[in-house]
């Protein structure tokens, strides 16, 4: 969860003055966290899944850069060391609206599985010492790119 | 690898333009059978501090199924990518 000075689209790396994330432990399991069963709803059958946490904890690396290399920035491009802060973040995930469906293989990637692309809306909000964030109200023209499924990998492929 | 760093993620911005049929694996973890989602929006908010409306950007997910762990064992959890 990243957040950029400028209007909506920016999000290159010289403008983003905030990186939520759960951090990479050494078993490089990437910025996962466990939740709740009920945190997270499927309906496949209507195209339908959401997720809502609230107040999870995370740190704030300030920049993808540092979110990836532990606070020690980058030399190319150049981005200064800063050093995480913890904060919470909390959101409502909401998918529906089906626009295709499909079954996907993907043998180099070892899974396969039905896939529905959706809509969805987001509304989050972050909280740290000294700053917060409150996100616009769910938007369905916002949306990027949403899918929602269910699959088979790896030990469990073909 | 990004910044030197394995990346163990395919973003879903990597399948726009792409036929769906041909999407990245949607999920964090592998040995998994069961749901999965993934969504990415831009989008605005207000921030403490700052007058007019800042840039977000979400790349987020979730895994809600039977996965083999590191143990060797067959769990039964629910994740979210953040």
């Amino acid at each position: 969860m990243d957040i950029y000075t400028g209007p909506v689209g920016s999000n290159s790396l010289l403008q983003q003055i905030h990186d939520y994330s759960p951090g990479i432990p050494p078993s490089g399991l990437f910025w996962v966290v466990s939740a709740p069963h009920d945190a997270v709803q499927v309906h496949l059958g209507s195209g339908t899944a959401s997720v809502q946490m609230t107040d999870v904890p995370v740190i704030d690396a300030h920049d993808i850069a540092n979110a990836l290399t532990g606070g020690l920035g980058s030399t190319i491009p150049p981005i200064p060391p800063i050093a995480p802060v913890p904060a919470t973040v909390s959101f409502d995930i909401q998918w529906s609206n089906v626009l295709e469906q499909a079954k996907v293989t993907n043998d180099m990637q070892a899974f396969t599985g039905q896939f529905w692309k959706t809509g969805a809306t987001i509304k989050w909000s972050s909280n740290q010492e000294g700053f917060s964030f409150d996100s616009e109200a769910p938007n369905p023209t916002r949306n990027i790119y949403s899918v929602i499924g269910h699959e088979h990998s790896g030990a469990f492929f073909h | 690898m990004a910044f030197g760093v394995p990346v163990h993620h395919y973003p879903l911005a990597l399948s726009v333009g792409k036929p769906f049929n041909e999407i990245n694996d949607p999920s964090e973890i592998t040995d998994f059978n069961g749901f999965v989602g993934g969504v990415h929006i831009l989008g605005e908010g207000n921030g403490t501090g700052f007058a007019t409306p800042l840039a977000f950007q979400t790349d987020m997910g979730f895994m809600q199924g039977e996965f083999i762990g590191e143990d060797g064992e067959h769990h039964n959890r629910t994740f979210v990518f953040i």
